[in-house]
């Protein structure tokens, strides 16, 4: 979004009193006495005098004979009053608030993802520790007028990294608030902050009871404590009514080098040999040499032979730091995307026959520590048991045939019905849609045609003559695989639903689909193979052999395996086994209750490996995840203003609370009009010359009594 | 300087004739003489030199003869050397009427030195000085217990004493306007003199219309303004804060904050107030003095009298 024409919200200013009865309480005592005494005459002494002629004619005060006398304005009046008004406006202890009423209700909002263990700040806590403290002193301002306070308004805790969770429901306690943040845990998944502003809003809207309307909050103000690194920050909006700070946690000039992707493949040929890609990734201004080191279940196994050197990132804001930037260079920054340094490391061969966790890590330190490992883990060999259901065509059935596999059996439709519910006996079924059963059994399917048995494809007809008019290249399924010159004669036409992946695509219809229904995974061809020129076509061979391999890979029969925060890991187990256990990466074990033969877990939190253990007839079996850091979490850069829908959120500094004391100033102001009143008390009773006075001069007198 | 106000006044009253006039003032005084500007006839030949020419023994003027003058003070030795009538003219001795009308309403019996008292050594000393002079003197009272008193035609010495008593014998009170016993003192006027008013002239309804009475009337007027060092400075003898001023007259009260702001006001009416009667006199030809009670009476007398003319 173009950032220099987006309205920049100011950080909306608030007062909070923090003891507002103790003012209120002096100024209502202290400002009726102040008039009540001018009002009140004075007691005063009497004597007698040979005449009062003269002192009438002199004198300012008015005789009357009740016990008030006239309110005359008078400016001692006014400065007491001013003064007595600063004193009550101090001891009502007033802070300037940078978003956070104390009358509406408030949402603290902290971004737990993994930039924000970065600590960049001051070396040793990180970004979300000092977040805490900020908040907790933040909560503890709030509340910190003691028994003379006011009744703060309701406030809430959310952290959010990939899902929001409600750390503490609306409360007036600062107790639960302060509890609430310190549970409030570090993740390593990513940043996306559309849950916790959809149940910041939900817990903020009041249902009207009369007419059952939801009726936004008065004065909801969302406090945001977050690095600005936020995924979906474009997509949302500020709404009527909503005002948000965003403190800024981080620098704007903290680089980051990471590992971004890591990848292992067996050799085809040699199945003990696996090969391990890297992506390491910079986030700095400036170009950065490293080594990395591997290692297998923790034994280190390899290092780059010379310091891998990671090109400077480009374009967008990297490196520079928004409060230094000038507007011209940020608005021409602005136009080119950011662009992170990548540097992909291979490293040689390993010769790794067993299964194990394979793990990557920077030979170097930086401000954040999450991202400088990353895991994967790999399976032992094991070759696929493919299943062939039903009437599959020939060609078909001659490419399963030629992959090396343990085992490719031919079942008839009535030999899958009894077989194929044994969930692990096939790796793969390659069928037809008529040969299979209404309700498809678990497994993972190869169907060459729309099958009936999986939800949401909503087949309505048929179409002819397709070609195919776009395909997702990057999909494994597709990997080398050329569709330009398909040419599909009838396919069935479907409508799928939004969770069906297609990644072929023809003029109106999805030509290849990816279905996922539970423990059911499928890849469906819409046309039957020889309705098509594609089995004369090499990438036939290949999609066939690819769809095999991915679909086996899905589960424990893959080779190699990585996972993020915020997923959810699933085992799939022998039918009889009741429960597993699994061991966090801080070590912590827990038992998992297994259903319908998997044990989940999720959605994780932190980055590292995961074990699952359990025991079935064929003995122990042990199944590592490897986890790693979101991705797109390496970038920490520090965003001085977050950008919300078209709104521009300017954030304020890290380096302290935004409330700031009022009540010095108001003290000052009032010993100002002290001094004002005493100058304007003595200004009174100065000696002015009087006009037309001549000097009388007594008899006797050696000087004149009186001058003029 | 006291705090008068803080505390009580210091009251000391004369109780003998002593007190009034001692013998040390009056050897001092003795030699004084009061003065009149004008030309005074008086009922006896008094011991004065009379501007009025007339049958005294002192030459002081030729004048050509006209039809009807006495032929006795024709001066006959001009007429033989010139052939003309010339007349001589010898400067006439009279008496001199002295009044002294002295203020002893409330608002005199007050100050440190007290206003009244001073009042009454003032007129003791000048009734004095008439009495040893020959002159006429009466001293009349006014505003005091019982109104208009006075006591006539004193005449010689030993007059002292009752003049003396008399004047010991006078009480304050709140009695008779200003106007009034002017005018009563104007309607009893026995030939020419010197009248000289002693009183703070601080009068609500004013004292033009009393000195109306007196001046111009064949009397030389002398109004001597006697005001105690508190009412000239109040804030340096203890006036400070918050009062309740009663009138010593009338008890009319004022409530004043006597600040220094108020109290340079209240100097600058009193000089206004002053001026203002100075302004008066001047345009009818009475003189005008304002004396403070702490003067010494020997050198009131003996300087500043002296020296504006009232007593040579």
């Amino acid at each position: 979004m173009n950032g220099s024409l987006a309205p920049v919200l100011a950080p909306t200013l608030a007062m909070v009193w923090m003891t507002p009865l103790i003012g209120a309480a002096v100024a209502a005592v202290l400002v009726p006495l102040l008039i009540a005494l001018y009002f009140l005459k004075l007691r005063r002494r009497a004597t007698a005098v040979p005449s009062t002629l003269l002192w009438k004619r002199s004198v300012e005060d008015v005789r009357a004979n009740t016990p008030f006398q006239r309110l005359r304005p008078s400016i001692l009046l006014f400065l007491q009053l001013g003064l007595l008004a600063f004193v009550a406006f101090a001891l009502m202890q007033p802070r300037m608030d940078l978003g956070l009423s104390s009358g509406g209700r408030s949402v603290i909002i902290i971004d737990a993802s993994a930039s924000m263990s970065a600590t960049d700040l001051d070396g040793k806590k990180s970004r979300l520790a000092i977040a805490k403290e900020q908040a907790k002193e933040r909560v503890e301002q709030l509340f910190a007028g003691g028994l003379f306070s006011s009744i703060p308004g309701e406030t809430m805790v959310i952290s959010f990294s990939d899902t929001a969770k409600i750390m503490q429901p609306f409360t007036r306690s600062s107790g639960d608030l302060q509890r609430a943040i310190d549970r409030i845990e570090q993740t390593d998944g990513g940043s996306r902050i559309g849950d916790a502003l959809s149940l910041a809003r939900a817990f903020a809207t009041v249902i009207d009871p009369e007419t059952q309307g939801a009726t936004a909050s008065e004065g909801a103000s969302l406090e945001l404590w977050s690095d600005g690194q936020i995924s979906d920050i474009a997509a949302e909006a500020i709404r009527p009514g909503e005002t948000i700070s965003y403190h800024v946690c981080g620098r704007a000039d903290a680089a980051n080098l990471g590992i971004e992707g890591i990848a292992a493949e067996r050799s085809a040929t040699e199945p003990g040999v696996i090969q391990v890609f890297v992506t390491v990734r910079n986030d700095g201004p400036e170009a950065i040499e490293t080594d990395l080191e591997l290692s297998i279940d923790g034994s280190r196994r390899s290092v780059t032979p010379k310091p891998v050197k990671v090109p400077a990132a480009g374009g967008g804001r990297a490196g520079m730091s928004g409060a230094v930037a000038s507007r011209g260079a940020a608005a021409e920054a602005a136009e080119v995307p950011y662009k992170p340094g990548y540097e992909r490391v291979t490293f040689p061969p390993i010769i790794q026959p067993r299964a194990g966790v394979i793990s990557v890590a920077l030979v170097r330190s930086d401000v954040m520590v999450a991202d400088n490992r990353a895991e994967i883990s790999v399976s032992a060999p094991r070759r696929l048991r493919i299943a062939v259901v039903g009437a599959v065509d020939f060609a078909a059935k001659n490419v399963v045939s030629a992959i090396p596999a343990e085992k490719v059996e031919f079942l008839t439709p009535a030999e899958f019905a009894t077989r194929g519910v044994k969930s692990d006996e096939f790796d793969v079924v390659v069928a037809t849609p008529a040969s299979l059963p209404a309700v498809l059994p678990p497994g993972r399917y190869l169907i060459l045609g729309v099958p009936v048995g999986i939800d949401g494809l909503n087949a309505y007809g048929t179409k002819e003559k397709l070609s195919v008019r776009s395909q997702r290249s990057e999909h494994p399924l597709l990997h080398a695989v050329n569709l330009d010159d398909l040419f599909v004669a009838k396919a069935t036409a479907i409508a799928p639903a939004s969770d069906i992946e297609s990644i072929v695509e023809g003029p109106d219809v999805p030509l290849v689909v990816v279905a996922r229904r539970g423990p059911v995974a499928a890849v469906i061809i819409t046309f039957e193979p020889l309705d098509s020129n594609w089995p004369f076509q090499r990438g036939f061979v290949t999609f066939i052999a690819n769809a095999v391999e991915w679909l086996g890979a899905l589960d424990q029969a893959a080779v190699q395996e990585e996972h993020h925060p915020g997923e959810t890991l699933s085992v799939r187990t022998a039918a009889g086994v009741k429960e597993a256990t699994l061991t966090l990466p801080d070590g912590s074990v827990q038992t998992l209750q297994a259903r319908e033969g998997s044990v989940t877990f999720g959605p994780l939190v932190r980055a590292g490996t995961y074990e699952f253990r359990w025991s079935d007839d064929r003995g122990e079996q042990r199944r590592m995840f490897a986890v790693n850091t979101a991705e797109g979490e390496g970038r920490i850069t520090a965003a001085d203003q977050l950008s919300i829908g078209t709104q521009v959120v300017q954030g304020t500094g890290s380096e302290g609370g935004s409330l700031s004391d009022l009540w010095p100033y108001a003290l000052t102001a009032a010993l100002i009009l002290l001094v004002l009143e005493w100058w304007a008390y003595h200004r009174k009773n100065w000696i002015r010359p009087v006009r037309g006075a001549k000097p009388v001069r007594p008899l006797g007198a050696a000087a004149p009594i009186i001058r003029s | 300087m006291s705090l008068f106000f803080q505390g009580q006044p210091s009251r000391k009253r004369p109780e003998r004739v002593d007190d009034l006039i001692d013998a040390a003032l009056m050897a001092r005084i003795g030699q004084l003489d009061v003065v009149s500007r004008k030309i005074f006839t008086g009922k006896i030949q008094g011991e004065r030199r009379s501007k009025r020419r007339g049958q005294s023994v002192e030459f002081a003027d030729f004048r050509p003869y006209v039809h009807g003058d006495d032929l006795r003070f024709i001066d006959w030795n001009i007429f033989g050397r010139l052939d003309r009538l010339f007349l001589k003219i010898f400067l006439e001795e009279e008496d001199l009427s002295l009044v002294i009308a002295i203020d002893v309403s409330a608002s005199m019996d007050w100050g440190d030195p007290n206003k009244m008292v001073f009042a009454q050594r003032l007129a003791m000393a000048l009734g004095y000085i008439g009495l040893v002079n020959h002159n006429r003197v009466t001293i009349a009272a006014f505003g005091g217990e019982g109104g208009m008193q006075k006591i006539s035609n004193l005449r010689g010495r030993r007059k002292t004493a009752e003049m003396g008593k008399w004047i010991l014998n006078l009480q304050s009170g709140n009695t008779g306007s200003f106007e009034e016993s002017m005018k009563a003192l104007a309607l009893a006027r026995q030939g020419r003199g010197v009248m000289v008013v002693v009183s703070d002239f601080l009068l609500k309804e004013g004292y033009e219309k009393g000195l109306r009475y007196v001046a111009g009337r064949g009397y030389d007027l002398w109004c001597m303004q006697t005001l105690s060092p508190q009412e000239i400075d109040p804030s340096a003898h203890g006036l400070v804060g918050d009062w309740r001023l009663t009138d010593a007259e009338d008890r009319d009260e004022a409530e004043v904050t006597a600040s220094p702001g108020l109290v340079e006001q209240y100097r600058a009416n009193l000089g206004a107030w002053c001026a203002g009667l100075r302004d008066f006199s001047i345009r009818r030809s009475i003189m005008h003095m304002v004396v403070d009670t702490s003067t010494e009476i020997d050198a009131l007398l003996l300087e500043y009298l002296r020296q504006r003319g009232l007593v040579r």
